[in-house]
């Protein structure tokens, strides 16, 4: 049995959320990753660091946020990226516009079964449940493994989406708490890994076999991105992988999209952005192909 | 399914033409009823009506197949002096220029109708006497205020009636009801005092069912002779089928499909002519019209294409004819709306489930024809199949609006609760927009419009309106002078049950009224027991008579803003009473502060209990209040959480309110979240919505959701929503609507409305063109809270 925690820090609860796996799920985003990947569209989910977001768009600037500021900062000027500064909310309080956020708080596991007790009812209609996401979920295996026993007690079944880059030691008694689990297989060339998400791969093909021997059921997932993972060789790399050491194990590609860049920008990192360009259909489709020509089945949660 | 040519000829029309007024009906109406002075009104109403449907100059319009119209046109609205022309003399020239529903009228024709048809109605039309005779205290909060609304029953008719087609229509045909009339007559006697009303009854529906019959036959004959003349060998027989079909229906039961449409046409048609009505519903089509449908497919005589042929155009049919109404009415009933509720799916009498091929036929032909009309209600219960479901999550994905999904053992609660033998409960459809409901009865669905917001604000203001100063409720303490949270809700309730009392008054005013001046003799043999009785059913001739519907307007403004005074000023002590009446007094300028905390205080629609249990407390003590008061007939009240259109005009008259709203912007509808303020997602606005004890609010409730489109874009999108109205259902809801547009395509929709004629938007109870809404309605639908993905 592994160390437990009652509080972890949380990005995001997402109900309704019908693309991350069965029915209608209730996604629970957990703060902090050691990846960067460079088309991240959850730039906050970085750290497990509280942070502010501020919507230029809502701003009417009435400074309001600068005289509330124990630490004299402005935070309508992105004035924030500062030693002293602790995102403490105080500007969000007062701020008439909801110009102001913060980004990633500290919740109790009470707090998030409340929440997930009464979204259990459309679990039951429906065959959902929870997804823990992130960031990379396993990061907080100690929040994680309370979790995991609560809502299994509330009859309610975990899934989990994870990046595979974590210490598989710590959180091996997690794995067959699951009922599925997707992982992300970015690139099959190391180097090219290294390159795009800041680390290069041996882990995460390694963690990848291990979760697989647990036998849960598993999803691969590909986000999909023209300049990074879509040519042949790379596929045909990721296809042998699976099929050699995941068999049973199937795939879904998930399309490169913009819509982090809002995040970037309310974050203040706008320049940390990437743009990379999304794959057509054709593409995606001839992806696909692949890897059926290698008997990998296709399951879309969409 | 496609559409067929035809189909697509009759749609384009539709949707092209404006509406125009025919003034024909108010015409012959006036003129039969210069010929009639002294005889019992409701034999002069069914003399009208007859003389209309022997005079009208009838006409059958290029490619229909179901025929009729109560007007010159084939989108004609018609007049109604006998209820109210003042309104009309006031408006008609503006009626092109309005924002609201405007309707095209001639000079010549409003010159005509100023000289030959109004002098005859003054002093004589229901309006001017509801105004004579209610109570000045009760006027001054009930006429054209906003407060507590009920123009639509003594300016208009009634409507809010589902014909009998089961057992009545269909099984007897009007000959057969004509030979009832006429034997019950034969055994009365002048000599009997109790019987002379039912002698006066009975010859007005002689009249009425000669009159019908003889429409119909009027139409047959012109078809003969049209074929006689028309040189397209196809339309010529089609011509010639109509003449048959007309020949028998509705004098007699159907012995087609064709026939039993054209027969369901012709009652809407005499329901019509009678009265310009609202929510004059078709009720459960699927159920009725199935063994007509089935015995032709079987026997050959109809394919499956020609069915739904004849279905899409029976939906053209109801949204051709506009509803007549006064600018001050639109703000309520926006859309042409007619609220002409047609309901498919749900359980049979038996408790076995009830879907068919119609009921999928029905779903599919609103999404092929994209009409305002019928107002398209599903039955979804426990057991129901997985394949009608999946249809209904089809059609919400269209963006239509349709169709209204009820939990089918909802409405039969409701129904059990206001006294209906169970039988009859399980066999409910809508009336109007959300309202369970059952063919044999008479009841006003929509009596009055209460605005809960208004009692709210005089608790808070002394008694006076903010916007005008005028004292409008019960005597109030200042603002400052409150001492517990308690003491504010309680005064709050105690100015609901003032509006309630008057609600009360001007509803029985009206409904004694409506006996004695605008009887329905027609409509009468439509409902089951008026023959049987001998009385009309205005006069609660109907097997069943069910109590009034008062509607509560704003239940979650004054919820949410219920709350703000418990957090901030009791709990918190943040702010004083003092100091928000202040703020609520300018509008919340220069309180710029104070509202963001106002609007940081929990708000219902997200599972807050603190509050949703507050929502609940103002609904349960509502139902209490209403159920205290009885109508003319002795039955109870009913209280509802409605819709229409009503929450933007009660909230022009109400200021500012605690919850961080500001003055005139719009309430909330039915048990539905202030529009913007559900941020969680559908699902908690389902949950706080369940809490409310829906079963005994007898008279409807209503929650209106937008959907993304990217959340039903998909088979397991639909399959989920599918499964979440299910899980909302289990928890005793009665009904959710969905809107599945993106404000992209609503933003699009405002710049080239001529691109967007067809696009279907939902506004509260009922789905309607969203380029004909107003361009404050096309703001409030995009307000509403687009519940999306990341």
């Amino acid at each position: 049995m592994g160390e437990c925690s009652n509080k972890g820090i949380v990005i995001q609860l997402q109900d309704y959320s019908i693309h991350d796996g069965d029915g209608v799920r209730t996604t629970i985003f957990l703060a902090g990753c050691k990846l960067r990947c460079q088309w991240c569209a959850n730039p906050e989910s970085w750290t497990t660091k509280s942070k502010l977001v501020f919507y230029r768009h809502k701003c009417i600037g009435c400074m309001k946020c600068a005289q509330a500021c124990p630490v004299n900062l402005v935070p309508c000027k992105m004035d924030r990226h500062n030693d002293i500064f602790t995102a403490c909310g105080k500007c969000v309080e007062v701020c008439t516009q909801k110009a102001l956020d913060i980004a990633c708080s500290e919740k109790s596991a009470d707090d998030l079964v409340h929440k997930i007790e009464r979204d259990a009812l459309f679990f039951r209609y429906s065959g959902g449940g929870v997804t823990f996401s992130g960031g990379e979920p396993f990061l907080q295996h100690k929040f994680l493994r309370v979790l995991l026993d609560r809502f299994e007690e509330l009859g309610v079944n975990s899934w989990v989406e994870t990046c595979g880059y974590f210490n598989f030691e710590v959180v091996q008694d997690l794995i067959p708490k699951f009922d599925h689990i997707f992982l992300d297989i970015k690139h099959m060339d190391s180097e090219k890994h290294k390159e795009f998400t800041g680390h290069s791969n041996e882990l995460i093909l390694e963690n990848a076999k291990k979760i697989y021997a647990a036998g849960v059921p598993m999803t691969i997932r590909i986000p999909t991105i023209v300049e990074v993972n879509l040519a042949d060789e790379n596929l045909e790399k990721t296809a042998q992988f699976i099929r050699n050491n995941l068999p049973l194990a199937t795939i879904e590609l998930l399309p490169y999209h913009e819509l982090g860049k809002a995040k970037y920008i309310s974050l203040g990192i706008e320049d940390k952005f990437i743009k990379f360009t999304t794959p057509t259909e054709d593409q995606i489709s001839h992806a696909y192909d692949i890897f059926k020509s290698y008997g990998i089945e296709v399951t879309e949660y969409r | 399914m496609n559409t067929t040519q035809r189909i697509e000829r009759l749609r384009q029309n539709y949707v092209n033409s404006k509406p125009s007024v025919c003034i024909e009906r108010a015409r012959i109406f006036t003129e039969s009823h210069m010929r009639t002075e002294g005889l019992p009104t409701p034999i002069r109403r069914a003399q009208a009506f007859y003389d209309f449907c022997n005079e009208f100059e009838v006409k059958i319009f290029e490619d229909e197949l179901i025929v009729g119209t109560a007007g010159k046109f084939r989108r004609s609205g018609i007049l109604t002096p006998e209820f109210s022309w003042k309104w009309v003399d006031k408006e008609m020239d503006q009626f092109d220029k309005r924002p609201q529903d405007p309707y095209e009228m001639t000079d010549e024709q409003r010159s005509y109708v100023r000289k030959n048809i109004f002098p005859y109605w003054k002093g004589k039309s229901l309006e001017e006497h509801f105004l004579s005779i209610l109570p000045a205290e009760t006027a001054k909060i009930a006429v054209d205020t906003g407060i507590v609304d009920n123009d639509s029953k003594w300016r208009q008719a009634v409507g809010e009636t589902t014909p009998d087609y089961q057992d009545v229509l269909f099984p007897l045909g009007f000959q057969g009801i004509l030979k009832q009339a006429e034997d019950a007559l034969a055994k009365l006697d002048f000599a009997n005092p109790e019987d002379l009303d039912k002698i006066t009854f009975y010859k007005s529906t002689i009249l009425t069912s000669k009159g019908i019959m003889r429409f119909a036959e009027r139409y047959a004959a012109l078809a003969e002779q049209m074929a006689k003349e028309e040189h397209n060998e196809e339309r010529c027989k089609e011509l010639l089928c109509i003449a048959k079909v007309c020949r028998n229906v509705p004098a007699n039961p159907p012995n087609s499909f064709h026939e039993a449409v054209q027969f369901v046409w012709f009652v809407q048609l005499g329901a019509i002519i009678s009265e310009n009505p609202l929510a004059l519903n078709p009720g459960r089509f699927d159920q009725y019209m199935f063994p007509f449908f089935d015995a032709d497919i079987k026997g050959g005589v109809l394919n499956k294409e020609a069915g739904e042929e004849l279905v899409q155009a029976l939906w053209l049919k109801f949204s051709e004819w506009v509803w007549t109404i006064s600018a001050n009415t639109t703000g309520y009933f926006a859309g042409y709306n007619q609220f002409q509720n047609l309901t498919v799916g749900g359980r049979k009498r038996d408790g076995s489930d009830a879907t068919n091929e119609l009921s999928y036929i029905c779903l599919e032909a609103t999404d092929k024809v994209r009409t305002h009309q019928p107002g398209l209600s599903v039955r979804i219960h426990s057991d129901c199949p997985q394949k009608f479901l999946d249809a209904v999550t089809a059609l919400v994905s269209k963006g239509t609006g349709f169709p209204a999904i009820h939990n089918d053992q909802a409405g039969a609660q409701m129904l059990l609760q206001a006294g209906y033998e169970p039988e009859d409960a399980r066999d409910w459809s809508n009336c109007g927009c959300v309202v369970p409901h059952f063919r044999k009865t008479g009841q006003w669905t929509a009596a009055v419009n209460i605005n809960f917001a208004a009692a709210l604000e005089y608790a808070l203001n002394e008694g006076k309106s903010r916007l005008t100063g005028e004292k409008m409720g019960l005597d109030a303490k200042p603002a400052a002078s409150y001492a517990s949270f308690e003491e504010v809700k309680n005064a709050t309730l105690e100015q609901m049950k003032n509006l309630i009392y008057h609600s009360v008054v001007a509803t029985v005013v009206a409904q004694k009224l409506h006996t004695q001046l605008v009887p329905r003799p027609f409509l009468s043999t439509c409902i089951e027991d008026c023959i049987k009785n001998g009385k009309d059913l205005s006069n609660g001739g109907a097997h069943y008579n069910v109590g009034p519907v008062l509607t509560g307007i704003g239940l979650a403004v004054v919820a949410n803003s219920l709350a703000v005074i418990k957090k901030l000023v009791y709990e918190d002590k943040v702010t004083t009473m003092a100091e928000l009446n202040n703020a609520l007094n300018a509008n919340w300028v220069g309180y710029e502060d104070l509202r963001a905390k106002a609007l940081r205080v929990p708000k219902y629609g997200n599972d807050d209990d603190y509050v949703d249990d507050i929502a609940k407390e103002i609904a349960n003590y509502y139902y209490k209040e209403t159920r205290s008061h009885k109508d003319i007939f002795g039955s109870k009240f009913n209280s509802a959480f409605m819709g229409i259109s009503n929450y933007i005009p009660t909230g022009k008259v109400v200021g500012a309110t605690p919850c961080g709203r500001e003055a005139k912007k719009p309430i909330t509808e039915g048990v539905s979240p202030y529009a913007g303020s559900d941020v969680s997602s559908p699902l908690a606005a389902m949950r706080s919505s369940a809490k409310m004890n829906h079963d005994v609010h007898t008279g409807g409730t209503l929650l209106n959701l937008r959907l993304s489109e990217e959340m039903v874009k998909t088979p397991k999108g639909r399959k989920d929503l599918g499964n979440i109205i299910r899980a909302y259902f289990s928890l005793g809801a009665f009904h959710v609507q969905f809107n599945t547009l993106s404000t992209e395509v609503l933003r699009k929709a405002q710049k080239n409305p001529e691109e967007y004629k067809d696009l279907l938007v939902r506004v509260a109870g009922y789905s309607t063109q969203f380029v004909n809404l107003s361009p404050e309605m096309q703001e409030a639908i995009i307000a509403r809270t687009a519940h999306t993905t990341m």
